[in-house]
């Protein structure tokens, strides 16, 4: 016995220090599950994804906020559902968009259900929110375990290991920062003005939403965009009946579709947490599916809800077709439309939890400002760009005379440099959008790259018009951007941001094949600007009248005081 | 489906390693106690693939029989013929899964190079963990047999339990049939609560080894190797990339080989040391009589004395190091950078043995100071070869480059400042605790016999928080698993 005590002594003493140490952490941090889970790295010197800041964050933020319905599925939903516009329509109860990305997988989709279900003793619903385009096939199941798909998931959150996560873990962020960095701002997780600080704020207000960050396409390269999934049919054609990634063995050899293994798994966790699974699929920018597919999928689905009678289907006919130009791509609305099909799924959802429809949609907070058209003021003077100090690598070929249709011809020069120009500041009233937008002809294969920003640099938002392409990207704060082409070679190019300050700059970069501002001029190549401007709007007007004017309702723009 | 396990892993230290041991404990007294820790290597060997245990068992029932019959008592009339077939068949075996791929893609890019549109059918094999290291264990078996050092042994399910045990199966030590065979045949007793405890701590050491240096050492290593990739390395990059690997391999190897030794004793089973904080080592010879040591003794015992070692004059046994040396590095894998990294090292041994570098050293600058020169320039030696070893082939001349800048007086960028301080931060506990270690003629973890208990106290706490705050939450494998 003797030998015993002395032998394990230093182990107990450790222990028990261990357990002191651990409940003063939790006494006064007190970390959730979330916070002191290994879900994160915080490596040295490497950053983490996006994707699995978006799940972290969402889950410490509202998993153990006891929502009444838990929406999680893919980008489409995390994108596009803004919970305060949904919950109108469902007297009342709680909704919270979990939804998060493809490469979460159908497997992570779960796993985040089943983490908050837990955790959620009011849960009423799981709202399993996808684009049709993605439906569950074997390639998409874990997802991606570097992004932190269902594998990493699992592992940190559900895992029998996962609970032995100590609530020191919760400090790792704060100690690795101090050790690595000593304290310093390099390698905080979420850095000022980075994606990762702003979806931390964004979701403390949008209970889950956040605006999509996708390209604009002219139309021509739009309309090429979709041809390929669409087809010369405008046909939507998963191939259920021919792909074989939609097969799947179980483990006695028996063949399984593998929609109808996950969407009855996942009524099955929700019958085993007795609440509804509400299986909803966003529109679909092809005209239609092909009626093979559907009819599969619809059997499925009917197979499905025969089994679990908890389960609903919405809509009814699963595949409902939207117009192309509300979409960025196949899987994502662009910003506004965001509004129409969350008041779509407000409707749905509450029909299927039996709750009265509305009488008419209610009111949306319009917004204050209207888009920027001819008549809207223009804020840029004749002289906003001025040779020196403001213009580096570039020469003027022409006179400066913005705000008017003459041309102004930029010539980069022979050197590695910036080629680049900016304003001096220029005064804007905070917090309203501003749009900026300038026709440009590009010499030679040039891009050109818009930055707006505040006068002190906390806020500002990049746009690279990319005209070969067609498309044009944007980053940071840009709230929208859009690019069409225009006769004779020459593009329209406008991106939005509101400001922060009362003073604003403006940047124009010319830019490399490779979209680098540091390139060697060539002293020929540049690009002509006609007609700049910038005027207050969310939006620029369609230039064309038959084109449909941007929705423009309860617009969400981050607000000032995020980092 | 099950993920392989490894001795990082939650599932083997809180599942796997409990049950195998409580098992242990209830047969302890039985005969039955073998089969449940064949049953349990098996098991473990085979999470990482079932097939696996195919050449696996293949291997060690083979070698059984052969051992009853290479014995000079057994009057076998072919022994040699049969031990030699045997030692072709094993090595036969090891080819076929490791080098065959290689070979078969070398000689593709050859032909294709020479302008034969000849196309050979594609070869590739999963490679079985750790099989360098069983075919080892086996041959050494049937060798000392066949020399009359060893008897055959006469019961298959300690032969196989001694191949497989899985502390040692996929990464060592390489264990000699005469050192762990009776071990694991004899009838062994409940081990004491201090050798509990001393087994714990090994386990404990290798797991902070692993989690904490060797793995952050992979995160630096992959940063380097990103900036060495990027066509303009930063000047210096290609030496924190040498030191970080030479740190990485180190810890990880190291780490696994405490927590084999841990794990074994518990069992009550003692395997042999593999390191002796090798890069205090002054001279090449010096420095392999204290890295990988299984690996260096097998090869001095069953290849370099029988070449001829140094009984047949200088040339011969300068020829023998070198044949010894590429060897050991082709063991390592297939690629011609384990060769390299064999060539470099035998060639090392050789210009040390006939320059007498060491001794020049201590004779010129005085014993304390020759030997702190002759460490330090043996150590960057050492991590030069390190560049062979883990750098690409298109890696290899700008790791170069990059040091050469700096020796001509680049300044670092700001990007080489951050890995040096990365570095710093986990370089730290690795050199305090090996000189440490050097200056007693031990490893570090002996010293924690002598420690009073609170200091061992204070020192678990640390170690647990140094998991928690700085552990690399990446799950990375043993680097040795895959030789």
């Amino acid at each position: 016995m003797n030998s015993f005590i002395s032998s394990f002594k230093p182990f107990a003493v450790a222990l028990a220090a261990i357990l002191c140490i651990e409940s003063a952490v939790y006494a006064i941090a007190r970390p959730n599950f979330v916070e002191r889970s290994n879900y994160l790295d915080w490596n040295f010197l490497t950053g983490e994804f996006t994707h699995k800041i978006i799940i972290f964050e969402k889950l410490r933020q509202f998993a153990y906020t006891q929502p009444d319905l838990i929406q999680v599925g893919d980008s489409s939903g995390f994108f596009g559902i803004r919970p305060e516009i949904v919950m109108k329509y469902l007297n009342g109860l709680k909704y919270v968009n979990f939804s998060c990305c493809a490469n979460t997988g159908y497997n992570g989709y779960y796993d985040i259900a089943k983490f908050v279900l837990e955790r959620d003793a009011k849960a009423k619903a799981i709202v399993l929110y996808t684009t049709p385009n993605l439906p569950p096939d074997v390639r998409v199941l874990g997802g991606d375990k570097l992004v932190g798909g269902s594998d990493r998931l699992y592992d940190a959150l559900l895992s029998p290991w996962a609970s032995l996560s100590p609530p020191s873990q919760s400090l790792r962020p704060w100690v690795t920062n101090y050790v690595y960095f000593k304290g310093s701002d390099q390698n905080p997780m979420y850095p000022q003005g980075s994606i990762e600080a702003r979806l931390r704020t964004t979701f403390q207000s949008s209970d889950g939403w956040f605006r999509e960050l996708d390209e604009r396409k002219t139309a021509e390269a739009r309309a090429k965009y979709f041809a390929g999934p669409c087809g010369s049919a405008d046909e939507f054609r998963p191939n259920f009946s021919g792909e074989k990634s939609f097969y799947t063995k179980d483990w006695l050899g028996r063949t399984e579709f593998v929609p109808e293994k996950v969407f009855s798994e996942f009524a099955a966790l929700a019958a085993s947490y007795n609440v509804k699974l509400i299986i909803a699929f966003q529109p679909h920018p092809c005209k239609t599916m092909n009626a093979q597919d559907l009819e599969i999928l619809q059997r499925t689905l009917e197979r499905v809800k025969e089994k679990y009678p908890n389960v609903s289907v919405v809509p009814e006919g699963v595949y409902e077709h939207w117009p192309k130009r509300e979409f960025t791509g196949l899987n994502h609305l662009r910003t506004g439309y965001d509004v129409l099909v969350s008041q779509r799924l407000g409707r749905l959802v509450a029909s299927a939890l039996g709750i009265p429809a509305l009488p008419a949609d209610p009111p949306l907070p319009a917004a204050q400002t209207p888009d920027a058209n001819a008549e809207t003021p223009n804020l840029l003077s004749n002289d906003a760009f001025r040779p020196e100090p403001h213009m580096v690598g570039l020469t003027i070929d022409g006179p400066v005379e913005v705000a008017t249709p003459s041309i102004t011809k930029l010539t980069e020069t022979k050197t590695t440099s910036f080629h680049h120009m900016a304003t001096d500041a220029f005064s804007v009233v905070p917090r309203k959008p501003y749009v900026l937008s300038l026709e440009v002809k590009p010499t030679g294969s040039r891009l050109v790259s818009i930055l707006l920003r505040d006068l002190d640099g906390n806020r500002q938002g990049s746009t690279t018009c990319n005209f070969p392409a067609g498309e044009v990207a944007r980053a940071d704060f840009t709230y929208d951007a859009d690019i069409a082409t225009l006769p004779d070679g020459w593009y329209r190019c406008w991106a939005s941001m509101s400001f922060c300050t009362n003073k604003g700059i403006i940047d124009i970069y010319a830019l490399d094949q490779n979209s680098s501002q540091l390139y060697a001029g060539d002293g020929v190549s540049g690009f002509s600007i006609r007609d700049l401007r910038l005027q207050q709007g969310w939006h620029l007007s369609p230039l064309s009248s038959s084109d449909p004017p941007y929705p423009n309702l309860a617009t969400a723009d981050e607000p000032c005081d995020n980092p | 489906m099950l993920d392989p396990l490894t001795f990082n892993s939650f599932e083997y230290l809180f599942a796997f390693l409990p049950i195998v041991y409580i098992g242990y404990r209830v047969l302890i007294n039985t005969r039955l106690v073998n089969v449940w820790l064949c049953l349990a290597s098996l098991f473990f060997y085979a999470s990482s693939g079932i097939f696996y245990l195919i050449p696996l068992l293949f291997t060690c029932i083979f070698d059984y029989y052969v051992g009853q019959r290479v014995d000079p008592a057994s009057g076998f009339p072919y022994r040699r013929a049969l031990f030699i077939v045997s030692v072709i068949i094993q090595l036969g075996l090891l080819s076929t899964f490791k080098y065959a791929g290689w070979l078969d893609g070398e000689t593709q890019s050859l032909l294709r190079w020479l302008g034969f549109g000849v196309t050979l059918p594609t070869i590739a094999f999963y490679l079985p963990p750790g099989i360098s290291f069983y075919t080892f264990h086996t041959i050494s078996y049937t060798a000392d047999i066949y020399r009359g050092r060893f008897k055959p042994h006469n019961k298959l399910i300690d032969y196989i339990t001694f191949v497989c045990f899985f502390p040692q199966l996929v990464a060592g030590p390489i264990a000699r049939a005469s050192d762990l065979l009776p071990q694991v045949a004899a009838k062994r007793d409940v081990i004491s609560w201090q050798q509990w405890e001393a087994a714990l701590w090994l386990i404990i050491w290798g797991l902070f080894k692993k989690v904490c240096l060797a793995d952050n050492f992979s995160i630096l290593v992959g940063l380097c190797e990103r900036n060495i990739k990027s066509g303009s390395p930063s000047p210096g990059m290609g030496l924190l990339f040498a030191y970080c690997f030479a740190g990485q391999i180190y810890c990880d190897f190291s780490g696994y080989t405490d927590i084999a030794r841990g794990t074994a004793r518990l069992f009550n089973i003692e395997l042999t040391r593999n390191f002796l904080t090798p890069y205090f080592a002054a001279s090449p010879s010096e420095f392999w009589q204290r890295w990988h040591i299984s690996l260096s003794t097998w090869l001095r015992d069953y290849l370099y004395i029988p070449l001829g070692g140094e009984r047949e004059g200088r040339l011969k046994t300068l020829r023998n190091l070198a044949i010894t040396m590429f060897l050991g590095g082709l063991w390592h894998g297939a690629g011609i950078g384990f060769i390299l990294w064999g060539l470099y090292h035998g060639a090392l041994l050789v210009i040390y043995r006939v320059t007498r570098f060491e001794e020049l050293l201590r004779n010129w600058l005085g014993v304390f100071t020759g030997k702190v020169i002759a460490i330090f320039i043996m150590f960057q030696l050492v991590c030069i070869g390190w560049i062979f070893f883990r750098a690409t082939a298109d890696e290899i001349l700008p790791t170069f480059q990059s040091i050469g800048q700096l020796l001509i007086g680049t300044s670092p960028d700001h990007q080489f400042v951050l890995d040096l301080w990365g570095l710093t931060i986990f370089g730290l506990p690795l050199v305090l605790t090996e000189f440490a270690g050097y200056c007693c003629n031990k490893e570090f973890s002996d010293f924690h016999r002598g420690w009073h208990w609170l200091v061992k106290a204070a020192v678990y706490v640390a170690i647990f928080y140094a998991l928690v705050f700085f552990g690399a939450r990446q799950h990375n494998e043993f680097i040795y698993f895959q030789f």
